[in-house]
């Protein structure tokens, strides 16, 4: 697929796969359009005006702009952004507020186990079981991004999009993260724009590497088994970047 | 300019030691091997020495070996380089270590009962020593092809070693001396075909830095031990 900001050209040419069940990370400088790509995965890019795409993006064979709802499209391709934006309501209305717009007749016994379910797959029921009426902007910065996380589990999705989903975060919250990652990962299939490349050869199994060209284009350099691109990348330029030697 | 120049300074001055300890562990095998075939006793006991300078170097290497993977988090080749690094100078140390064995072999300063297989031993031991330069040269260079020549002149080696052993095995010794000199050149031919093995196993981690393939190069059968 190719695709446009007005007359921008920012993705040039990008053909992949993304394996099922498995973390797939998104590397590659500032600008290559890694974030952009992300966005394209779940429509989020519908909501910027004189964005064009070329090309199909299938998700489950079906393409997501002929085959889906765009608000189904995006309860099973959720996305978790760099800033955690927790909405300013309590813990369990963050939660609760997917379900409730997908199934206004949900039970208050369906609800509350929705809600304790997602903030259990989320590492972060023990911590906040007994403020769930509190406001989640009270929340630490890596409690509310696994909040977000939750909120995003809570619509039952099948993809997580995440786009460097800890770089705001301390150490200590990033691990967290990093950990949930892996345990998502058995039910989800993640996708996680990271400048960190440490942790995209931590967690990911998969790493696609972008890059810029002169036009200010980005395309794919390599795509891979995480192993083998920060092993023994086939490209020189993917080589020059994980190695941080740039210029 | 590309950036990391301070990682890029760093291992520019790591390679320069290990390519240092190499020449160190090259010219030790040289001077030995005159120090024998000249019978220069005291030549030979100064030269044992050497081995504690090979042996510490070995140390700091490895030291800054975990020091690089621990601060700069390598990758691709830098850190295969690293890996290959760890090895070369292990394999160079126990090369040292069988130049001690001809180091004090030589300055026992006993008269060679068998003199025809001085040369012979000289020579294997100078073939050694030209491959440990050559394997250096290739790890330095990332140069896979010098890499696989050099290995292949394990061969070599390996036949000067077998045409040895074959003839001091027919030896008949007259006594107890010269039992022991037979049994000490056996040693000694043994020790050079096993110099030549760690050469071949640094040209194989040479291929390593450069293709990322862990490979086993032209392996002969090892004689009994």
């Amino acid at each position: 697929m190719d695709f446009w900001y007005g007359n921008h050209h920012a993705l040039e040419k990008i053909e992949m796969d993304i394996a099922a069940n498995a973390i797939t990370a998104f590397i590659g400088p500032s600008g290559c359009g890694k974030s952009t790509f992300l966005r394209t995965l779940n429509r989020m890019n519908d909501t910027i005006l004189g964005t064009r795409l070329e090309g199909s993006v299938l998700y489950k064979g079906l393409d997501i702009h002929s085959g889906y709802d765009v608000l189904d499209l995006r309860s099973q391709v959720g996305m978790v952004f760099q800033k955690p934006n927790p909405f300013p309501m309590s813990v369990y209305d963050n939660v609760a507020y997917g379900p409730r717009l997908h199934n206004a007749h949900l039970s208050r016994a369906d609800l509350d186990a929705a809600v304790e379910t997602s903030l259990r797959d989320a590492s972060l029921w023990d911590e906040v079981k007994d403020r769930l009426g509190k406001s989640a902007l009270g929340l630490s910065g890596g409690q509310q991004q696994r909040l977000c996380i939750a909120r995003t589990l809570a619509v039952n999705p099948e993809v997580i999009l995440m786009d460097e989903p800890t770089s705001a975060l301390d150490p200590i919250s990033t691990a967290h993260i990093e950990d949930l990652c892996y345990k998502l990962k058995e039910r989800y299939t993640l996708i996680i724009v990271t400048h960190n490349m440490q942790q995209a050869s931590r967690i990911s199994d998969y790493t696609a590497f972008f890059m810029i060209n002169e036009e200010r284009c980005g395309y794919l350099v390599e795509m891979g088994d995480t192993r083998q691109v920060f092993y023994n990348p086939r490209d020189k330029k993917t080589e020059a970047y994980i190695s941080g030697r740039f210029g | 300019m590309t950036t990391r120049t301070q990682f890029g300074e760093k291992l520019s001055e790591y390679y320069k030691k290990i390519l240092y300890m190499g020449t160190l562990v090259e010219q030790f095998i040289i001077d030995v091997t005159d120090a024998l075939v000249s019978g220069d006793a005291e030549a030979a006991r100064a030269l044992i020495e050497t081995d504690k300078k090979i042996d510490a170097l070995q140390v700091e290497i490895e030291q800054e070996s975990v020091m690089l993977l621990l601060l700069e988090a390598p990758v691709a080749r830098d850190l295969r380089k690293i890996v290959t690094s760890i090895k070369v100078v292990s394999d160079l140390e126990r090369i040292g270590d069988y130049g001690v064995h001809l180091a004090k072999f030589a300055a026992k300063g006993n008269p060679s009962l068998f003199p025809r297989f001085l040369p012979r031993i000289a020579a294997m031991a100078r073939n050694g020593a030209s491959m440990i330069r050559d394997s250096l040269t290739s790890y330095i260079e990332d140069d896979e092809n010098l890499a696989r020549q050099t290995a292949s002149r394990d061969a070599e080696i390996d036949a000067q070693k077998k045409q040895i052993i074959a003839e001091l095995i027919m030896l008949q010794p007259k006594n107890e001396v010269e039992m022991r000199q037979i049994y000490r050149y056996l040693s000694i031919s043994k020790d050079l075909e096993r110099l030549g093995d760690h050469i071949t196993t640094i040209c194989e981690w040479v291929i390593f830095t450069v293709k990322g393939d862990i490979i086993d190069l032209n392996r002969m059968p090892k004689s009994d031990e």
